[in-house]
């Protein structure tokens, strides 16, 4: 306690206050006793006009005394002098301030952390991980990761700029600290480097003169996701310890977001190329007919289901080529693996597929086994142009007929069935022989189309008739214009309710003469 | 109109030999022939099944454009994906507009009709690309579209769409959130040229677009829709005897045109906007009135589901506005509101 | 074959002397096919020297493909045990799925003439011998003409 005249002269200072103020003695000017702050509040508090003075029961200020931070709260009294109660508040302050550091520190990490959580694109989370280290925690940041190829993957950003991506043949053996960062092994904590020693390529354009240089790895998921460098500009303060812990607790979280980034990109581009097997093919133009597919998977957010479609051109011109669409027992991915079985044995079989019962034998054998009754249903069909139309040899396996679509309007069933294969000892069949005249269609379906349900009024199936009604609507039109009609038909008819596989090939003959030769895979002209 | 696919083809070719920029011959001519097909459809003058025979032969003109060795263009630019709105069939504008980009130097993953969400947030991951532009022309399905928008968002990737579902001057895509709109396909790609679209910042919830959202109407009357109908049909039987004399295609027809009404109103209900169900009305009365059924004949139809749906407040005033706008709009002759 | 929110299967059971009866209700579909698989073995355990086995089919709201291979299960389960298969009350979506697949026949011959196929690797309706057979009873309203594999070369 401290108590000063209107004159700011000290009149008592009782012994805590004579420790923090050691020439604080009655009688002393203040000026000469205590720091500028407190002279100035006593100022305040005992100016002449009553008005300018702070109102009772204000006026607490704050300020440092040595390296320690004191609160004073200001009583006037009628005497005209002032009594000043001082409070050390250090600590208080500092708890303050670290608490403040934290909070936004806090706000940072969850900032980054919703950025880098919601894309598991190595890129992308490379650019955000630059993006974020250069704009918080240094003037420049690079992102490095592990060698692609002889090549280091390099991100980079300067404080206030846009992320720019380079690739830079070096040898990372040549900075200390940064091979052991990208191995992930040992395992080795931040460490500083010396800017004289950075080689040229790890200073990004736009950072003039450096400071400091920290590099810290970026631990993944078990496996190293890379190293982050840390850049400050010369006059810049250096790391502090608590920044450079900081940093790591980034580093985790980037890391983190990092390698399962690129755990993703490792499983899609498997699973792409397994699945590239499983896809049905595009279909275009073979010798002089027109074929065109589609196909939805029940699960529409699987590529991939149990039904399957392909078209074998012949080996030599002239002769048929052949056409498959099929439905296995099953959906999903355990049903897509088995498609692939199928449209394998039944390609090694193309030699023979000038008899479709001899086909459809071997298939059914080789899939027959004694654990289950997975069957497949399918059509085969063989096409092949002569003169302008195109001759037909179907035969179903268990599998609803195809609709031929005449160039009039006219549906018909072609007349062919036979047993399902994979299920039963011995199959029998029964082929259809169709002739196609020009912008006559022949349609491959299969059940998930026929069987759809829904409708305006729900539960309802598509049906047989209102497929072939759709059809007739069809005549002489394009062979994709056909399939994207039954597709839009039955899609619009499911709406959002549940449905099965559904694979609809179309084979046209076509209605001119000229061929088009935009799909790049036309032979070249026909000339009937 | 005629489908010549050969003379379509040929013509197309002809014109790039000639010296015809490809990005003039995809937007001056195969789109406004598209825009033609589009309007004759929607004039009732051509079928469903005509339009896809005209579509599939102007794909296949645009196909012949990529392919043709002028338009040969190595990729300079970033990335985009280009695809449709989930549930959306009219894939030829997004054709268009991913080959103008490829044209222009961008590198374009055209992912065509019916994507899903996941589907496409599973490419976002993969390719990482700059944008995506999400095209559109069923306001039915802008429900969908915003859950695509929201998702392309969610990682991180900014969304410019267009196409006619976004409505007069892409007012749906900005109540939609997405990032930008543009009228027509040059308009898109001059979009993307000025600069990189900002990305969008995370957390954003759909819910925050449309707050109306919250009484659920949108929700249970999309969910009910096979219901509704049903219930309609049943009721307008028995009201009006002559149907029950419809053939099998009428009453599908009829029933199909009950499911439209209320998958609009669902729409309105979503966007919060009485003028897309209104809109949608005087389109199908002009169509109606074109087969020789009169435009009143919708009214008793939204009167029952005025009825049935007496405990939804948005969608008793949307089928109300519907109502009074068909009762004062006078139709032409040829069937088209004026 | 259509996943519909499906009614799951429903199973119940009645012996009589030498027979055992199964009511099946509801679908069976991939959901519910195994169901029926193991119960039939179940029941086959439990009743050594059955001589039939009667699935009533009336109550089926749906079969699809894996249902189809249930029942081809069953009927070698059965074969294996030397019961007689019958499907009784078939509804017409049943038919037609057994029709098109042409396994009508096999799940409904009797079991001596399982037996004897079974011996010689053969089904009723197949096999080079058999080539003057019709190929499917009750196969359409219109009697079809038989394109054998000799038919297309």
């Amino acid at each position: 306690m401290l108590v000063a005249d209107a004159g700011a002269v000290v009149v008592h200072a009782n012994e805590a206050a004579g420790l923090v103020f050691p020439d604080a003695r009655p009688g002393s000017a203040m000026a000469d006793a205590v720091p500028g702050w407190l002279v100035s509040a006593h100022a305040r508090c005992t100016a002449h006009l009553p008005a300018q003075r702070p109102p009772a029961g204000a006026g607490t200020v704050q300020g440092p005394v040595g390296d320690r931070s004191y609160e004073a709260h200001p009583t006037p009294r009628d005497d005209g002098t002032v009594v000043w109660w001082l409070v050390d508040d250090t600590d208080h302050r500092l708890a303050r301030e670290a608490l403040w550091t934290e909070r936004e520190r806090t706000e940072f990490l969850v900032r980054s952390s919703n950025l880098l959580l919601s894309s598991l694109n190595l890129d992308r989370c490379m650019d955000v991980t630059a993006q974020m280290a250069a704009d918080h925690l240094a003037d420049a940041a690079l992102v490095i990761a592990p060698a692609h190829g002889p090549e280091l993957p390099i991100v980079s950003c300067v404080r206030g700029g846009s992320p720019s991506v380079s690739r830079a043949v070096v040898d990372p053996e040549a900075v200390p600290g940064l091979a052991e960062a990208l191995q992930g092994f040992p395992p080795v904590p931040s460490r500083w480097l010396d800017p004289s020693a950075a080689p040229a390529w790890l200073v990004p354009d736009g950072l003039d003169a450096l400071g400091s240089i920290v590099i810290t790895p970026l631990p993944g998921h078990g496996v190293p996701a890379g190293a982050l460098v840390l850049l400050r500009a010369d006059g810049a303060s250096a790391f502090t310890e608590g920044e450079e812990v900081f940093a790591r607790l980034f580093a985790a979280r980037a890391g983190a977001a990092m390698s399962a980034a690129r755990l993703y990109a490792e499983q899609a581009s498997i699973t792409d190329i397994l699945m590239r097997e499983l896809l049905p093919p595009l279909l275009h133009q073979v010798s002089g007919v027109e074929y065109a597919g589609g196909y939805r998977p029940s699960k529409d957010h699987e590529r991939v289901g149990g039904d399957f479609y392909d078209v074998h051109p012949a080996a030599d011109e002239g002769e048929p080529s052949l056409v498959v669409l099929g439905d296995v027992c099953g959906k999903g991915l355990q049903a897509a693996v088995m498609t692939g079985k199928i449209r394998n044995t039944l390609h090694a079989l193309l030699p023979m597929a000038d008899d479709h019962h001899r086909m459809l034998s071997l298939l059914n054998t080789s899939l027959l086994n004694s654990e289950n009754a997975r069957f497949a249903t399918m059509v085969l069909a063989s096409a092949a142009r002569d003169g302008n139309a195109v001759q037909l040899r179907l035969t179903s396996a268990g599998h609803p007929a195809p609709l031929i679509l005449r160039s009039d309007g006219r549906v018909e069933e072609a007349r062919t069935k036979g047993t399902l294969v994979g299920a039963l000892p011995e199959i029998t069949t029964e082929t259809a022989r169709v002739t196609l005249a020009p912008g006559d269609t022949c349609v491959l379906y299969t059940d998930g189309i026929s069987e759809a349900r829904g409708g305006p009024m729900g539960g309802a199936m598509f049906g047989e008739e209102r497929l072939r009604r759709a059809l007739s609507e069809c005549a002489a039109m394009p062979a994709e214009a056909v399939v994207e009609h039954v597709q839009m038909l039955t899609s619009q008819w499911v709406g959002t309710g549940r449905h099965d596989d559904m694979a609809v090939v179309v084979i046209s003959a076509p209605r001119t003469n000229h061929l088009s030769a935009v799909d790049g895979h036309t032979r070249g002209r026909f000339t009937a | 109109m005629a489908f010549d696919e050969a003379a379509t083809v040929g013509t197309v070719l002809r014109a790039l030999d000639d010296g015809m920029a490809a990005e003039d011959l995809l937007l001056d001519v195969i789109a406004s022939v598209q825009g033609r097909v589009g309007r004759e459809w929607a004039a009732n003058s051509i079928t469903v099944a005509q339009e896809h025979a005209a579509t599939a032969i102007n794909d296949r003109a645009v196909a012949a454009v990529a392919l043709h060795p002028s338009v040969h263009v190595a990729p300079t630019r970033g990335r985009v994906t280009v695809a449709c709105v989930d549930g959306e069939w009219h894939a030829l504008p997004a054709r268009l507009l991913a080959e103008v980009l490829r044209i222009r130097g961008w590198r374009v993953d055209y992912l065509g009709a019916q994507v899903t969400a996941p589907h496409l947030v599973a490419h976002l991951h993969r390719t990482g690309p700059d944008a995506v532009a999400l095209s559109g022309s069923l306001a039915t399905r802008l429900p969908a579209a915003h859950a695509t928008i929201t998702a392309c968002q969610a990682v991180g990737t900014p969304v410019i769409v267009g196409g006619a579902a976004f409505g007069p001057g892409g007012r749906y895509a900005r109540l939609l959130g997405a990032d930008s709109w543009a009228p027509d396909a040059r308009a898109a790609a001059d979009e993307l040229a000025r600069g990189p679209l900002p990305r969008p910042r995370p957390g954003h919830q759909a819910i925050d677009d449309l707050p109306h959202l919250n009484d659920q109407e949108y929700t249970l009357v999309a969910r009910s829709r096979p219901r509704l109908v049903r219930a309609v049909f049943a009721q307008l039987e028995k009201a009006y005897p002559a149907m029950r004399a419809y053939t099998e295609m009428q009453r599908e027809r009829t029933a199909e045109d009950l499911s439209h009404i209320v998958e609009f109103l669902a729409a309105a209900l979503y966007t919060g906007d009485e003028d897309l169900f209104c809109g949608f009305l005087l389109w199908t009365a002009g169509v109606l009135e074109a087969r020789g059924v009169p435009a009143a004949s919708l009214l008793p139809a939204l009167e029952l589901l005025q009825r049935e749906l007496q405990d939804f407040p948005r969608a008793t005033a949307t089928l109300r506005a519907g109502a009074a706008r068909l009762t004062v709009t006078p139709l032409t002759a040829a069937g088209t509101a004026v | 074959m259509t996943s519909l929110p499906s009614t799951p299967l429903g199973l119940t059971y009645s012996s009589s002397h030498e027979a055992v009866r199964v009511e099946l209700s509801g679908d069976l579909d991939h959901r519910h096919a195994d169901l029926l698989v193991e119960a039939v073995d179940r029941l086959l355990a439990e009743h050594p020297g059955l001589r039939d086995l009667r699935l009533d089919c009336t109550g089926l709201s749906a079969v699809d493909s894996s249902g189809l291979s249930a029942l081809l299960m069953v009927r070698r389960r059965t074969d294996r045990a030397g019961a007689g298969l019958h499907l009784d009350g078939r509804t017409v979506q049943l038919n037609r799925i057994l029709e098109i697949t042409c396994t009508l026949e096999y799940l409904t011959a009797p079991i001596a003439g399982a037996q004897a196929l079974r011996r010689t690797g053969g089904t009723a309706c197949s096999g080079r011998t058999e080539e003057t057979l019709p190929v499917a009873p009750s196969a359409g309203p219109e009697p079809r003409a038989r394109h054998d594999r000799r038919d297309t070369t």
